[in-house]
């Protein structure tokens, strides 16, 4: 995998964008957004051949204007100012549609991101074959609602569960043309691993200010007064460390368990499939679909808790304006990080004629929800 | 004119190498055994995405699913020769010029939109009926939830001074001057004729004169309608930087930012025609005229202890441009109310306190 993006190409095009969506008040968001995706797509190379991003401008404006539809009366609801209410059964009423909407926005992030994530994938190509993801948003949208339930009864204990089941589900409906994602991983490991950097972090929390009085007492005794502030960002430091190596792991596991095979019973010949677009491949016992092509990161924690943490600074930073720089350095890095080996047979990879989503990513939009910011 | 490329036919991932004959208005495929696999109308050839400098191209027919790279490096000159309408997405074609006439283009536009964000409120406040706005003056007090003070005397002091400060100006509506419990030092004027005095700025006070004072300035605002006027500014203002803030993740702050920027220049020419205004109305209702300059000058020797009196500077910045202003208009006129009426309307939140 590599990205062939150029920064000044990329920060000539950002600005246009910014000055057009500046003088159309807003409205050009969709063309800029669509143009960003188009040069990002065709600068990733992958086995001498670029993507493409084949998504319209007007696609993303109707689905944002859908998304509105959907969720001015919600947000009016939320905004219900209690001031006008105050009948005792009024009031419950309002604690009542609160929590209602509560669990609707988290119900509509998880609509919002796996409608996004099916959306770009339905019109980004290679080797001119579609890429797609099957399932269903609102199947997804409840289940974020319920792990976020069974996460807050938990006490967070549930988190690596969650963040497996739902990066499970998506990842094992994901297909490319008849080629489908074959994924492995069980919560298990990660579970141990979140523990484990849990307990690293709480272990490193009630030993940093022994180790630094103790320190600053033996070699720096007129610092002393200065010990809080500096156990207070060390222990921030560490948090930050401690999450996003969780997340490396994490990624790191979850592209080990990942395949891109045929699969099983698939007959060349006739093109089609045994199992239905977008139904998950549980058992690739079959040799043909031992093949495929296997992922491998290769990011430490650290590395990408240094990639996260600084490109947050970056854009904040600079109000924004750094978004191209960032843009290309998280390509860059995902890019120098993911190994991509094995084979899998092209001319066996058949284009599906799956209905693709008419609309874009409008609640995500509406919402914020986005990767990368493209 | 033949150059290589690869093509695709969109129902398998099978990429095959063909040779492209690039005529005027047709572009002929040849596959490895020489027979022609497929013939391309050039006006219905439409490029996947626009090229940059070292990209192959890549074309597609309108509506189909076959797709052609083009990596001969000859390809891009013969194909902007061939079919005018991809020469603007092809490299070699986009003129850096452009980019700078872009620019300066939409720096103007932005200009001219905050230009007109900030100027046309007066204009747009006149076409909003009154009704209308008395109507939104009541519901934005109602949201705010401010507690009131009530006591019937100092309430029927507060409405016969309104009453007195309205003549001889010409008001869309009736003014609606109430006291408010909130603790702080401040009065504002909400759309549609809609004071509220804040309980410190009423006790902080040294005499009826430098209330009327104060709401001659508030029912200044009124007879300008600048309640109205800012609120449309605000919304306008908004609206013209959300289109900045919008194309840069992470810059509502800087919007947010730039907005009070904007506003609060303004906002001192509204306080000083708002003086200007102030005077007049309490010279026609023959009341003296100091009462601004004492209650400032007082309110600025407190500037000690801040933050209080932050709360009324934030909104009524004070300068020398406006101490002149006052310092101009001394003169003559009666007090604004006996003492009586005044100690009646210090009890105003007698009711209720605490």
């Amino acid at each position: 995998m590599w990205f062939r993006g150029r920064l000044g190409e990329m920060v000539g095009l950002h600005l246009v964008n910014l000055l057009l969506t500046l003088v159309t008040l807003g409205i050009y968001h969709f063309w800029a957004r669509t143009r960003m995706r188009r040069y990002v797509w065709s600068h990733l190379w992958f086995d001498g051949e670029q993507f493409a991003y084949t998504g319209r401008p007007r696609e993303l404006l109707v689905g944002y204007g859908k998304a509105l539809l959907l969720l001015v009366p919600l947000l009016l609801l939320f905004n219900l100012n209690p001031v006008y209410v105050n009948h005792p059964l009024l009031v419950a009423l309002y604690a009542a549609i609160s929590l209602a909407v509560y669990g609707g926005f988290i119900v509509f992030g998880g609509i919002a991101q796996f409608g996004a994530r099916r959306y770009r994938l339905s019109r980004t190509r290679w080797r001119n074959i579609r890429f797609g993801l099957g399932g269903s948003a609102l199947g997804f949208g409840a289940l974020t609602l319920g792990y976020a339930l069974l996460t807050a009864f938990s006490a967070g204990l549930y988190t690596p569960f969650m963040r497996h089941h739902l990066a499970a589900y998506q990842l094992s409906r994901g297909w490319f043309g008849s080629a489908r994602v074959a994924y492995t991983g069980t919560a298990g490991p990660l579970f141990r691993l979140f523990i484990k950097v849990w307990l690293a972090a709480v272990a490193f929390i009630v030993a940093a200010p022994f180790a630094v009085g103790l320190l600053l007492a033996t070699l720096a005794p007129g610092w002393l007064p200065v010990a809080p502030a500096l156990v207070i960002a060390a222990v921030a430091v560490a948090v930050i460390v401690a999450w996003y190596s969780y997340v490396a792991g994490e990624l790191r596991y979850l592209a080990a368990h990942a395949r891109l095979c045929m699969p099983v019973g698939t007959d060349r010949a006739a093109g089609s499939s045994a199992t239905g677009a977008g139904s998950p491949l549980r058992a690739p016992n079959d040799a043909r679909a031992a093949e495929g092509l296997r992922f491998r990161l290769t990011f430490s924690g650290p590395q990408f808790a240094w990639m996260a943490v600084s490109s947050l600074a970056l854009t904040f930073g600079t109000l924004g304006l750094a978004f191209p720089w960032v843009l290309r350095r998280k390509l860059d890095f995902a890019c120098r990080h993911l190994d991509i080996a094995g084979r899998l047979d092209y001319d066996a990879v058949q284009q599906q004629q799956d209905a693709a989503p008419a609309f874009g990513e409008g609640l995500a939009d509406a919402l914020d929800i986005g990767d990368l910011g493209l | 004119m033949r150059v290589t490329a690869d093509y695709s036919d969109g129902r398998s991932a099978a990429v095959t190498p063909v040779q492209v004959h690039i005529a005027p208005r047709e572009l002929t495929l040849i596959g490895d055994d020489g027979a022609t696999r497929a013939r391309w109308p050039l006006a219905e050839v439409e490029l996947v995405e626009e090229v940059y400098a070292g990209q192959p191209p890549r074309l597609r027919l309108r509506g189909g699913d076959a797709q052609l790279t083009l990596r001969d490096g000859a390809a891009v000159p013969l194909l902007r020769r061939a079919a005018p309408h991809l020469r603007a997405h092809l490299p070699g074609t986009r003129r850096p010029g452009r980019l700078v006439l872009v620019s300066t283009l939409a720096v103007a536009a932005l200009a001219l939109a905050l230009l007109a964000a900030l100027r046309t409120p007066p204009l747009l406040a006149r076409l909003v009926p009154g009704a209308w706005e008395q109507a939104l003056g009541e519901r934005l007090v109602t949201a705010q939830g401010f507690p009131w003070c009530d006591e019937a005397a100092g309430q029927a002091v507060l409405e016969r001074l309104g009453r007195e400060l309205a003549q001889g100006v010409e008001l869309p509506y009736a003014l609606h001057i109430r006291v408010s419990r909130t603790p702080v030092l401040n009065a504002v004027t909400m759309p549609g004729g809609q004071i509220v005095v804040f309980r410190d700025l009423l006790d902080f006070m040294a005499g009826p004169d430098e209330l009327s004072a104060v709401l001659a300035h508030e029912t200044a605002h009124v007879s300008l309608r600048h309640p109205l006027q800012g609120l449309i500014r605000n919304v306008g203002v908004g609206l013209v930087l959300s289109g900045v803030t919008g194309a840069m993740p992470g810059s509502e702050t800087l919007g947010e930012l730039g907005k009070h920027l904007l506003l609060l220049s303004h906002g001192r020419e509204a306080e000083l025609a708002a003086d200007r205004r102030g005077m007049e109305i309490l010279r026609r209702a023959g009341l003296r005229h100091d009462g601004m300059l004492v209650f400032l000058s007082r309110i600025r020797q407190r500037q000690g202890d801040l933050p209080h009196a932050l709360a009324y500077f934030s909104t009524h910045p004070l300068h020398e441009e406006r101490m002149a202003l006052l310092r101009g208009w001394r003169g003559g006129g009666r007090p604004a109310m006996t003492a009586q009426d005044w100690t009646a309307l210090r009890g105003i939140c007698a009711a209720g306190r605490p």
